[in-house]
């Protein structure tokens, strides 16, 4: 792995308030990454992880030069909504969307959860269909990183 | 009628109760935490969803996802299992407001009886025999501390919403007394969100009596043999038999009555409280073969598979779900079934017992299961598969069935010899020592066993190891 790809990997980890991260690159290689917490963050959002899918081998890791993508998963167990009507939203992949812009919301007994876009970017997949039963930790929406996309 | 069962539990107990549906043609939905992704109890359920994290409270003690889950895959029943949701009147009353049914008593008995303080108290108004000590919750340590000098020392302080010995504490001497009352309360306000305790004898060396209840929604009350877990350490039973070497059939037969007592006394209440479904009632027996009355639990129990052995293969969990469709009585007549032969279980945990039972969490290299005649395993666990750390250690219940007591032990110490585990420390072993032991053989053991043979075991394990190097 080349030392800026670690470099980006650093500023994503930074820019989602990330202490600690795990990739794996095909069979053999692993790379973990530590930094040390920054208080003045926001504490980050749990239903963020980076897709493994993007750097498996030297080939795709080059796409992250160009691209990084964010999974968006599910936080809890319920039935998936796109946002309704009156909030005249429907996402379609290649909108871009700006952080903490709606994307949808699941619906359990007695709550309801915004899902929200964790960053400014496009989104390049969408995982899930109106009124899918989605469980914890779930694919949702990848959303790829409008800044590293720009730079 | 009930055709889809969500089980809310993991492990073994998941596995046994998904094995029971599908013989019934039930279909089943199981949860599981993001720990238990490859649980056996997941790849065997119809349709299985992830609920949470590893951590209980965010999964299998997550009430909101569980009643989410039964919601959306239109759930007619739930099963809980046993421990994590399954004596939470909170979530057995939550279950039937959303239309669902509880496989279990009622919210009510389950309240009722999770009050150890409440239930003492009605048992002693109805003459089942209670171990001497306060009426209902002490107000103060001071005044348990003249109650303790009333009834003599030792004493126990146990938590009224207790169990698994938290809040719990033995007071050998007088001055100790208020200092570990402030510690149970303490304790008990940690663990049950609730600081009251009783003060009750101690009795010392007693030997772990319990009864299986099996009752239905017409008033029918049962009671299926009894089972001694003397055999436990810390409170935590390790080996069970039914029925026991300590009673008498006469004694036996009056225990039985008693929890029978147990049970009729609460449905005979003034909030009209009608006790359904499973229950243990559990009593101390001392040496002298006075019983008394300690608690009943309101859910199906781990070692239940010794009562099925003995009890002629009634399936406990078929039981509990004709109970809960509620469509008619149950088919039992006696009310003290006749069993017959001998069961012993043996839990085998993750636990090293050289090294006091230290949990050994880890992956499982090999793992050959034993087998034969009246040999039963329920287990979740396969080759490869990793025990996570976040829950109990439990490995797998090995059972034996035999004509008499020493048919079953000779079977078990055969299953036990047959069986290998590779790749995480576990209780073989120290089973094997048990079945061995003389004073265990002869029936001369209380729930103090465990401590006082523990340094011998030490010693026979270490000679064992000088021998092989």
């Amino acid at each position: 792995m080349e030392i800026s790809q670690l470099k980006q990997i650093y500023q994503l980890m930074s820019n989602n308030d990330f202490d600690e991260i795990e990739l794996r690159l095909g069979e053999s290689e692993r790379v973990k990454m530590t930094r040390s917490a920054n208080s003045s963050k926001v504490a980050k959002p749990e239903c963020i992880k980076i897709a493994e899918t993007n750097i498996q081998n030297t080939q795709v890791s080059e796409s992250l030069s160009d691209s990084t993508k964010t999974e968006i998963l599910s936080e809890l167990v319920g039935v998936f909504q796109f946002m309704d009507e009156d909030e005249n939203f429907f996402p379609k992949v290649g909108d871009e969307v700006a952080m903490g812009e709606k994307l949808g919301k699941i619906l359990s007994l007695n709550s309801t959860k915004e899902v929200k876009s964790p960053i400014d970017g496009r989104i390049s997949e969408i995982a899930v269909k109106k009124n899918d039963i989605v469980d914890y930790g779930r694919l949702l929406f990848v959303i790829e990183d409008l800044s590293s996309i720009k730079a | 009628m009930i055709s889809k069962i969500l089980v809310a539990n993991r492990g073994e107990i998941a596995v046994r109760i998904i094995r029971t549906c599908k013989s019934l043609d039930i279909r089943t939905v199981a949860v599981y935490s993001e720990a238990d992704k490859d649980a056996l109890h997941v790849k065997m359920a119809d349709e299985a969803y992830c609920i949470g994290p590893a951590r209980p409270d965010l999964s299998y003690l997550n009430m909101e996802a569980i009643l989410t889950v039964a919601q959306m895959t239109e759930c007619d029943a739930i099963h809980p299992g046993y421990g994590f949701l399954s004596e939470n009147p909170e979530f057995a009353e939550k279950t039937e407001q959303f239309g669902c049914v509880f496989i279990g008593p009622s919210y009510k008995a389950i309240r009722l009886l999770g009050q150890k303080s409440v239930a003492r108290d009605i048992m002693k108004k109805a003459g089942v025999p209670v171990m001497p000590g306060s009426d209902s919750c002490i107000s103060s340590p001071e005044e348990g501390a003249r109650i303790a000098d009333e009834i003599g020392y030792p004493v126990l302080i146990k938590a009224t919403s207790g169990g698994g010995g938290k809040g719990m504490r033995l007071v050998e001497k007088p001055e100790d007394f208020i200092k570990l009352c402030q510690t149970a309360q303490a304790e008990a306000a940690s663990a049950f969100g609730d600081d009251r305790v009783y003060v009750e004898k101690y009795m010392v060396n007693p030997r772990h009596i319990e009864v299986q209840i099996v009752a239905d929604q017409w008033g029918r009350v049962f009671a299926l043999g009894v089972r001694e877990c003397s055999i436990q350490r810390r409170h935590q039973k390790l080996l069970e038999e039914s029925s026991s070497v300590a009673l008498t059939p006469e004694l036996r037969t009056q225990i039985a009555e008693t929890a029978l007592k147990v049970v009729r006394t609460i449905n005979n209440g003034k909030d009209g409280v009608i006790y359904h479904n499973l229950g243990t009632v559990e009593f101390l027996l001392d040496e002298d073969g006075h019983f008394f009355f300690m608690e009943m639990n309101t859910r199906l129990q781990v070692e239940h598979p010794v009562t099925e052995m003995t009890c002629g293969g009634y399936d406990l969990v078929a039981l509990q779900i004709a109970d809960a469709m509620k469509e008619e009585p149950l088919p039992l007549e006696n009310e003290i079934l006749n069993t017959h032969g001998w069961a012993i279980e043996c839990r085998i945990n993750a636990e090293d017992p050289t090294s006091a039972f230290v949990p050994s969490p880890g992956t499982i290299e090999k793992f050959i299961a034993p087998g034969g005649l009246n040999v039963r395993l329920d287990t979740a666990v396969y080759d490869g598969y990793k025990i996570p750390t976040m829950y109990d250690t439990m490995i797998g219940k090995l059972i034996t069935w035999g004509n008499n007591r020493d048919e079953a032990i000779s079977r078990m110490i055969v299953a036990l010899d047959e069986f290998e585990i590779k790749g995480v420390e576990n209780t073989i072993s120290f089973h094997k020592f048990i079945l061995n032991n003389r004073d265990f053989y002869n029936g001369k053991f209380s729930t103090a066993f465990v401590e006082k043979h523990y340094e011998d075991y030490l010693n026979k394990m270490k000679l064992a190891s000088k021998k092989k190097d």
